[in-house]
């Protein structure tokens, strides 16, 4: 593990401990109780799953325009976030959606586009694993088409009628729930960094690899 | 040589090639017939089809037959090469990629010629009764699949896996597209149509269309540069 | 490009027009039957499903959880919880491991090509 990981994984830790803290001490809602709680970890988790998703789009639009490897680094790196995050997002949101609900799921647009943005990822994840040389360009496309999906994710909401609460919740949150709400978006911010960096550091120890390899048959 | 001379050469090509030997128009034709078949002998029972199933099962064997179709378009390419050939040839990548996208789209629209009356009588859907609607809404939906899969079929022939990446790449970013073409053609099928719900979805699929080309068309020339295998 | 540029703007021109909640949209979502709709089990039929159809626009706080809405939610809070900290910690701990195994093939070809070197 790189030099900065003990401070940065301290420090996230440490947040996550306050935000759960303060979680825990937040009063209870109105309509949903006890459940609504999963909203500080459900919430943050999507808001890095489309913040994956765009600097995924992002940095693999720029790679197809000038091929830096760099940015080829930060997409897999990103990509792999989006599915982690997605992830969770996907299992705590039903969670919570089988007791406000009744149901676990429902395909409506904002789910959907949700479980779809996170195939997405999937594939790209599966592309860069298996497809083998020029993998890196195809993923990259896959990535562009896919980022199409994620502003479509985050406003569906509210232009369509869901059960999925819109987006106005958070703007006008109560400050006993707001204080451990952007708290954990905080602790999750940061932990996101600090993964992303993490990832990349990984792709650029197996660049060098590669470089020590072909050094090696000189 | 102008875009549109690129064009009409390259679907002039695969279309000659398809009269000659026919040998992706019939397989997916048959393909696209064994598909609607196995769907009625797994949903209709009794002789009663699934209410409003029709709408799905023809756009899950638009969806099929296309996957086909693809594999087997590009894969014809790379055996003899002619990719290669293409992408040296002074003709530019749009007019490649628009090309190779009329030449399926004409290819999906004849098995959509099959498809339809097939569904409309095994899933007794009243296909025929707004023509104008459904044609817009299959074309549209068509033309957002294939302007994908065009992209990434030709973007796949290099590389390994290719049979296996095409549907893992191709069904995530047009599921969309087949939603937007199954909502649109189950309103169109219910016995009182809500005009406004579809001119919704077709609009809907219609701008999928206009946002996938374009980006097919700006990132086709950089995914194209790669040297050929 | 221009061409190319001309279509993207028409599609966000008739993206834009679709906009505002167009009358017939809401229906579509109820148009089909949602298929993974599983039925409710009866113990948990305690309480009504609230405000199920209309989402809320605001979180409203109390202080205080009425009685019928304690025990069930638990087991739901508990497992969302523990599952975003496993998926974190499994993570973490695969990137660990590639890195370590990164690290060990960098240091193994660094000494075979220091070797090399003296040869």
């Amino acid at each position: 593990m790189p030099s900065w990981f003990t401070r940065t994984a301290v420090a996230c830790a440490a947040l996550f401990i306050a935000a759960l803290v303060f979680v825990a001490l937040a009063p209870y809602e109105k309509d949903m109780g006890l459940v609504q709680k999963i909203f500080y970890f459900h919430t943050p988790s999507a808001w890095m799953f489309l913040t994956a998703g765009v600097v995924c789009g992002i940095s693999s639009a720029r790679y197809l325009a000038n091929h830096s490897p760099k940015l080829d680094r930060l997409a897999w790196a990103s990509a792999e976030l989006l599915v982690l995050f997605g992830a969770i997002a996907l299992v705590t949101g039903p969670l919570w959606a089988r007791k406000t609900w009744g149901v676990w799921w429902q395909w409506d647009v904002r789910l959907t586009s949700s479980l779809l943005g996170w195939m997405i990822g999937v594939a790209y994840l599966l592309v860069r694993r298996y497809a083998g040389p020029g993998s890196d360009k195809l993923a990259a496309g896959l990535a562009l088409f896919g980022m199409a999906n994620v502003p479509f994710i985050y406003i569906s909401v509210n232009y369509w009628r869901t059960i999925h609460p819109p987006t106005s919740v958070v703007p006008k949150l109560p400050l006993s729930f707001g204080v451990p709400f952007y708290l954990s978006v905080t602790a999750f911010t940061l932990l996101f960094v600090m993964l992303l960096r993490l990832r990349v550091h990984l792709e650029e120890q197996r660049a060098r690899v590669d470089s020590l390899y072909l050094s090696l048959d000189e | 040589m102008s875009v549109l001379q690129t064009i009409w050469l390259i679907v002039r090509k695969d279309l000659t090639i398809e009269t000659r030997s026919g040998e992706i128009a019939f397989t997916t034709l048959f393909f696209a017939i064994s598909c609607v078949l196995a769907f009625a002998f797994a949903l209709v029972r009794e002789g009663k089809p699934p209410e409003d199933g029709g709408a799905g099962v023809l756009w899950i064997a638009i969806m099929f037959s296309g996957n086909l179709a693809l594999g087997r378009t590009f894969e014809r390419e790379r055996q003899s090469e002619t990719l290669r050939a293409l992408l040296l040839a002074p003709a530019s990548r749009p007019a490649i990629y628009l090309g190779k996208l009329l030449g399926l789209m004409a290819l999906l629209t004849a098995a959509e010629l099959l498809l339809v009356p097939l569904v409309a009588y095994f899933f007794q859907a009243p296909m025929f009764r707004h023509p104008f609607w459904l044609t817009l809404i299959v074309v549209a939906g068509t033309m957002g699949f294939a302007s994908v899969g065009t992209l990434f079929a030709a973007m796949l022939v290099r590389a390994r896996s290719r049979d296996m990446l095409l549907p893992v790449l191709l069904y995530p970013l047009t599921f969309p597209v087949i939603m937007a073409g199954v909502r649109g053609t189950t309103a169109l099928l219910q016995p009182e149509v809500d005009y406004a719900l579809v001119r919704f979805w077709v609009q809907l699929l219609i701008s999928f269309d206009a946002v996938f080309i374009t980006l097919a068309l700006w990132t086709f020339e950089s995914l194209m540069t790669d040297e050929p295998r | 490009m221009a061409a190319s540029s001309v279509g993207l703007s028409a599609a966000l021109f008739v993206v834009m027009s679709i906009g505002s909640p167009a009358a017939g949209a809401p229906a579509a979502v109820q148009v089909l039957p949602p298929p993974l709709m599983l039925p409710v089990r009866a113990e948990l039929q305690s309480q009504p499903s609230p405000s199920a159809q209309k989402p809320p626009e605001e979180f409203e706080a109390i202080s205080e959880i009425p009685p019928d809405e304690r025990m069930p939610a638990a087991p739901m809070v508990v497992a969302a919880y523990a599952f975003v900290m496993l998926a974190l910690f499994a993570y973490l701990l695969s990137l660990a491991r590639r890195l370590g195994a990164v690290k060990q093939d960098i240091s193994r070809l660094e000494s075979e090509l220091k070797r090399n070197g003296r040869t």
